[in-house]
């Protein structure tokens, strides 16, 4: 890698998004931007006509019971399956053309994880653009993965065959596979499901420094306890969009009620009231 | 050297050599696709494409009226790759999976293949069941070779058969799409989501894959018989993949089981059974896939031991 795109890979995404928004005519400037989104499976509705907004620089939750499509919609936003219907942007580009805008963290148990690969191979995999098609990645290349690896607390398994890894220690290797794409939206798809308490509180600590550094973030959440503590902004799903915005504006009773029907306990719902 | 030994140098590489030559280059050729189709659980795709391309046959010899090498070739791989988009296709379409499309269009090729041996007159022609199944590996010879130069004398080696001349193109396009696309490869089938996103399309290069999966079978079908294409599509990956957690390096053990099956398979074969005076007509294909095989069986016991003592 040359030393000129070895600056470009630590440049501000956050420049490179202004940049944009000076080109372009839109008031206030989304990350992602979905309209209008239908999909369905097998000719039966999943999602139905949602819209969300993702602000630069927010930290989103997508919150809602087992089966409202949260994962659906964050791969159908990204255009990684068919839709029915809607437009969906990044940064007001249409999606297939702002590809590295976006770092893409799939749910762990989408893989096999009995692969013949090592943590730095996977890593590496977050530098394909930087790497370039056809060619084989470089000392530097490796170098940079180590580093992200480091960035999640991975550097000393860096030479770990994947299939050795826990739930928790696969969940820092695909963040730091995402954090070597250098995108300025981080799109996580239940990245907290099935791990332990010190990788959840070590991606936190990554998802804050990256928020404080301008970029975006969204996820799909399942627990109420700790979203309104991880997020500032959430989108509530059930098939449709139940209600989205600010966090405490969300997260309320009635709307909960509306999203999670008899699912969530009487108890839990109180809780919120309360508080 | 005494003229003895010239002489069996000589018959060395008239008779044994071609065939080794030759199941060194499909095994080679298959190996290194069949690592990636075992990742992809797509391993059993050999055999379906070894039936799909008897209606190509079928179709070359009555579109040509010749039972010459080529046509026939061309015919299988036409058929093969319509079988692979077939798949493909039926998959995408209605979501039934790969492996029950895979089933639908080689079970149906197959069928309108036999329809069409029927019809035409074409069965009239003499088709060798034992001979598509196991090849011919024995009867590949080499009869210009007359010494250990011949192997460097252009002439000489262009009488080898032609067979040998389409696998050598064919893994040189099988090796040039694995060395170069490795990386690709290896991504598309660990997280296809993840790659779709990158802007590296998993699908195309999936069918590629299959593309090149389709040529390696047909070109290596009429060398070596199916069940030897079947055999190592398989057996060298699967073997390399118990012996290592690295792809590079599981590429790599692929390839030399492959060619440690050829080169002991067929010496047993010629030689195994006689050097113990007995007097057995073995083939060559069968054993050399049954030393694949019993390649892996050690695999998984080496395997097993490792895991044990950990």
């Amino acid at each position: 890698m040359s030393q000129a795109s070895l600056h470009q890979l630590h440049a501000s995404p956050v420049e490179a998004m202004q940049g944009e928004a000076r080109g372009g005519d839109r008031q206030i400037l989304n990350a992602l931007n979905v309209r209008g989104l239908t999909v369905s499976y097998d000719r039966k509705p999943v999602l139905w006509d949602v819209a969300m907004s993702v602000p630069a620089g927010a930290r989103m939750a997508i919150i809602g019971p087992n089966g409202a499509g949260k994962s659906t919609l964050l791969k159908a936003a990204l255009g990684l399956i068919p839709r029915l219907s809607g437009e969906c942007t990044l940064f007001g580009a249409p999606v297939a053309k702002a590809r590295d805008k976006v770092a893409y963290v799939p749910q762990r148990a989408s893989v096999d994880w009995d692969f013949p690969a090592s943590v730095l191979d996977v890593t590496l995999m977050g530098l394909q653009r930087q790497i370039g098609w056809l060619r084989w990645p470089g000392a530097s290349h490796r170098a940079a993965a180590r580093g992200f690896l480091d960035q999640v607390g991975m550097a000393d398994f860096a030479d770990r065959p994947i299939g050795q890894l826990s739930g928790g220690q696969q969940q820092r290797v695909f963040l730091a596979r995402a954090l070597a794409q250098q995108a300025p939206l981080l799109v996580l798809d239940e990245p907290f499901a099935g791990i332990d308490a010190a990788t959840e509180h070590a991606i936190i600590d990554v998802l804050h420094r990256l928020s404080q550094d301008g970029r975006t973030i969204l996820a799909v959440h399942h627990d109420l306890g700790t979203a309104s503590q991880y997020f500032d902004r959430a989108l509530l799903l059930s098939g449709t969009v139940i209600a989205e915005g600010a966090m405490d504006q969300v997260l309320t009773p009635a709307k909960l009620q509306a999203a999670y029907g008899g699912r969530l306990a009487a108890s839990q719902l109180e809780a919120f009231a309360a508080s | 050297m005494t003229p003895q030994d010239t002489l069996s140098l000589q018959e060395f590489l008239q008779i044994d050599f071609p065939s080794i030559l030759l199941a060194a280059l499909a095994g080679v050729t298959c190996a290194l696709l069949g690592n990636f189709l075992i990742l992809r659980r797509q391993a059993l795709i050999g055999d379906a494409i070894s039936h799909v391309v008897l209606p190509g046959i079928v179709v070359g010899f009555l579109l040509t009226g010749s039972t010459d090498s080529l046509p026939m070739f061309l015919g299988a791989l036409a058929a093969a790759v319509i079988a692979v988009l077939a798949i493909e296709g039926i998959n995408r379409l209605s979501g039934v999976g790969r492996e029950a499309a895979m089933g639908v269009v080689f079970t149906a090729m197959f069928a309108a293949g036999v329809l069409l041996l029927e019809q035409s007159g074409a069965g009239a022609v003499h088709l060798d069941v034992e001979h598509a199944l196991l090849g011919n590996l024995e009867s590949a010879l080499w009869l210009e070779a007359d010494g250990a130069a011949s192997l460097l004398d252009p002439q000489a080696l262009a009488a080898l058969p032609d067979a040998a001349g389409r696998l050598a193109v064919v893994l040189g396009i099988v090796g040039l799409f694995v060395g170069l696309l490795w990386k690709e490869l290896r991504m598309v089938s660990f997280d296809p989501g993840f790659a779709n996103n990158l802007g590296v399309p998993a699908w195309a290069l999936g069918f590629g894959l299959s593309v090149m999966t389709a040529i390696a079978a047909v070109a290596a079908f009429e060398a070596v018989g199916s069940i030897l294409v079947i055999a190592m599509f398989i057996c060298p990956a699967a073997t390399a993949r118990l012996l290592t957690d690295r792809l590079s390096v599981q590429i790599w053990i692929s390839v030399a089981v492959a060619l440690l099956a050829a080169v002991a398979g067929y010496l047993l074969a010629a030689f195994g059974l006689a050097s113990f005076g007995l007097n057995a007509d073995l083939s060559a294909a069968g054993m050399v896939a049954l030393t694949a095989g019993l390649a892996q069986a050690a695999a998984m016991i080496v395997k097993r031991r490792r895991l044990g003592s950990a």
